[in-house]
């Protein structure tokens, strides 16, 4: 499992949130030049990771985000093209997903990460897909 | 290391600016008759666009203006990679509305003059308002449907180069303009089916959104990708 460093992880994840970098530096009570270089830090570790897996399963990828962590690519799955959507969950690591099997947490993750503004899967897909 | 087959495009920053100042001086050549100031804008044209995309030390160098302007990505600064013609609802305009304000600026110039010319000029003013009215308006249709629709496009400008000749023919009522009108449809299908077919990459950054195109071919376009990640990855 891909997971961020404990604090590098929780930057990443009040950024993603929309926290502005000086905010996030006085809710944690350290410096916005170490924030920035941890945002930083987590954008890299996270692109490379959605590189890695994509190259391990050989899809092929349409979209990396390392701001909000996603990724959508293709795939194929028993002979079959499939889109792949995979997400950079905060305490859970890396987790994707096939064609519209997204389940609900996601989406309620989605929406927290400002991906979405309603829990609703077609509207993640469009998202995600334009 | 030279990313063959990557060309930067004018859809932003200050080579969007120049194809912006190149299209107001073209539009003003026509307007007030002044060679200068056609001269200039066809100059400014060629020179905002991308000529290569290199990577050196982390850093994508977009090298424009004849390779003279080059326009530094450093990794850190990227959040997003995307291939917008391989999203299933990649609309060009989302992500460079600007393009489509300089192209529908060019089509509501280019409108108006051809509604107020007099009857009586030279065939070629109409022909060459008719041809902005004509390329604006089917790339502006392109850039708004999603990438890959390419067939209905292509119906669209066909549609578009009809109504163009009818229009022409109000106008002129003379048939002998017909060649002219078909070799214009002919152009501007051409331009629409490049742009629709190419590989654009977009590249999100906290200062804007930069695009790559590349007609190279695939294994060329995938190593192109590949160093691109590599450049956003972790050491």
């Amino acid at each position: 499992m891909i997971r961020l460093p404990e604090s590098m992880e929780r930057i990443w994840t009040m950024k993603a949130k929309g926290m502005r970098e000086i905010e996030i530096a006085e809710s944690l009570g350290i410096s916005r030049q170490a924030v920035n270089k941890s945002l930083k830090e987590a954008k890299a570790k996270l692109f490379e990771a959605f590189f890695s897996l994509a190259e391990t399963f050989s899809w092929e990828i349409v979209r990396v985000n390392a701001e909000k962590g996603f990724m959508v690519a293709r795939g194929k799955c028993g002979g079959r093209a499939t889109r792949v959507y995979a997400f950079y969950i905060p305490e859970k690591g890396i987790m994707a997903f096939f064609d519209n099997e997204i389940p609900e947490f996601v989406l309620q993750h989605a929406l927290e990460f400002g991906i979405i503004k309603k829990p609703d899967k077609r509207e993640l897909i469009n998202a995600l897909e334009s | 290391m030279k990313l063959e087959g990557i060309r930067p495009s004018n859809f932003s920053g200050v080579p969007a600016l120049m194809a912006i100042s190149a299209l107001v001086m073209i539009l003003g050549g026509i307007e007030f008759s002044s060679l200068w100031m056609g001269i200039t804008g066809w100059a400014l044209i060629f020179a905002s666009w991308g000529v290569s995309a290199k990577i050196e030390n982390k850093t994508l160098v977009l090298k424009y203006a004849f390779g003279l302007l080059p326009i530094k990505l450093k990794g850190d600064d990227i959040d997003e990679v995307l291939i917008l013609n391989r999203v299933e609802r990649g609309v060009l305009l989302r992500h460079f509305p600007i393009v489509g304000i300089a192209y529908m600026g060019a089509l509501v110039y280019a409108l108006y003059r051809y509604s107020t010319f007099p009857e009586n000029l030279l065939l070629g003013y109409y022909l060459g308002a008719l041809g902005i009215i004509v390329i604006s308006s089917s790339v502006l249709l392109s850039m708004a449907v999603p990438t890959g629709k390419t067939r209905h496009k292509l119906l669209a400008t066909v549609a578009i180069s009809i109504a163009g000749a009818f229009l022409l023919w109000l106008k002129t009522r003379k048939a002998e303009m017909v060649p002219m009108i078909a070799v214009l449809a002919m152009i501007t299908l051409l331009i629409v089916y490049d742009i629709d077919t190419e590989d654009h990459i977009v590249l999100k950054t906290k200062k804007g959104k930069y695009l790559l195109t590349s007609n190279a071919p695939r294994d060329k376009v995938e190593r192109a990708i590949k160093a691109i990640m590599e450049v956003l990855s972790d050491d």
